[in-house]
């Protein structure tokens, strides 16, 4: 048995399921763009409010659903059109690229950004779009590729900021741009 | 003054507007040019990541603009006779320059083996060596070369023969991820330096000589 609410946070919206079933633990899931909360049904309106909070937050962390996807999105989208490359479908930040800067999927058009660029200089964090902008195009780093990217000016700047912090050879703390 | 401002060779390229003095390749530069910072780990990582860019080096990197500040250099300055030994010589562009400007035996160090498998063997003696400690007598170069280089002062001052040269390059010059500005080059090098300093091409250059 289940009982149910919807609410939001921020801009997301909320949905919590009061599950009877449920014990101690509680979870969120982000299903269709709805956060799934779903918690004891023991559970009072004061702790509920303090748990799909923490829940919300934690979620929103891991998954990096954050304002910035709009952005970033919209920054890829001028780069495409400056450098003459087709528009992805979708561009967003996420937390688990592990040591790649980006990645892309030409087949569906998506272009996911690792994080950690989050606080890099604008010139770097243009240059890995344009980078995976580019294999919208072409999918290894032969000539074709390199002629296509070595239009940006600023290529051999970024690559060395990149090459930089991913030796660990410099703290990852930056100015904003 | 200890570095005089030559006026830029024809054709050299006005740099855009640079703001971004805390690029991370820029303070590993000057860590180990002021600090020393450097050990087997940093040596290790920096091979391998030069060792993954050795095959793309030469298509990326070479041409006439960035190779100008070096040809410049050698061909406005005095540079006295005898062993050439360039340090970070990576896939061998600037040993190409080298070999043509300059007579006498030349040695290409670098960290990484795949940068110099990549180097054409014609240039001149290839050496895979941490230029922290260079497998070479003290006293026994006339020309130290360092294009695009981390700069280890004691051992380049260790090698450097009396009234011997050090030729520095950035061929993007403050663009350049691996930069010292010339004043410190002279600044980081052990005792009292001069020499003269200029543009060419995209880059910047300068000769240097213990004062």
């Amino acid at each position: 048995m289940a009982a149910w609410s919807r609410g939001s946070v921020g801009v997301m919206q909320v949905e919590v399921i009061r599950s009877s079933r449920r014990r101690k633990t509680s979870s969120a899931r982000l299903v269709g763009g709805v956060i799934e909360v779903r918690i004891p049904a023991w559970l009072s309106e004061d702790e509920e409010s303090r748990t799909v909070a923490e829940l919300v937050a934690r979620l929103r962390r891991s998954h990096e659903l954050a304002e910035g996807d709009a952005d970033l999105d919209a920054r890829a989208r001028r780069l495409a059109t400056r450098y003459q490359l087709p528009e992805p479908e979708r561009v967003r930040w996420v937390g688990n690229q592990g040591r790649r800067w980006g990645s892309c999927t030409p087949a569906t058009g998506e272009i996911r950004i690792s994080s950690r660029l989050r606080r890099a200089p604008r010139y770097v964090l243009d240059y890995v779009l344009l980078h995976e902008l580019t294999h919208l195009v072409e999918d290894g780093h032969g000539p074709a590729f390199h002629a296509l990217e070595a239009r940006y000016p600023a290529r051999e700047r970024a690559t060395g900021f990149l090459d930089a912090l991913g030796l660990g050879l410099a703290a990852e703390r930056f100015r904003a741009d | 003054m200890p570095l005089e401002e030559l006026p830029p060779a024809p054709g050299a390229v006005e740099p855009p507007p640079f703001a971004d003095h805390d690029h991370p390749m820029r303070k590993v530069t000057r860590q180990v040019a002021f600090d020393g910072a450097w050990d087997r780990e940093r040596a290790r990582k920096v091979a391998a990541l030069f060792d993954s860019k050795a095959a793309d080096w030469t298509r990326d990197h070479d041409s006439p603009e960035r190779l100008a500040p070096l040809e410049d250099a050698l061909a406005r300055s005095q540079l006295p006779a005898g062993v050439t030994l360039e340090l970070g010589s990576g896939s061998g562009l600037g040993t190409r320059v080298l070999r043509a400007r300059r007579g006498g035996p030349i040695v290409a160090v670098d960290l990484a083996a795949e940068m110099l498998r990549a180097a054409p063997a014609e240039y001149g003696w290839r050496v895979q060596a941490d230029a922290a400690s260079l497998p070479v007598a003290g006293g026994a170069v006339a020309v130290v070369v360092l294009v695009n280089a981390l700069l280890f002062p004691a051992e380049v001052d260790r090698v450097l023969a009396p009234g011997g040269k050090v030729v520095w390059v950035n061929t993007i010059g403050e663009h350049t991820p691996i930069h010292l500005p010339a004043d410190d080059v002279a600044a980081a090098l052990p005792g009292s330096w001069e020499g003269v300093a200029s543009r060419a091409g995209t880059g910047t250059w300068a000769v240097l000589g213990r004062a």
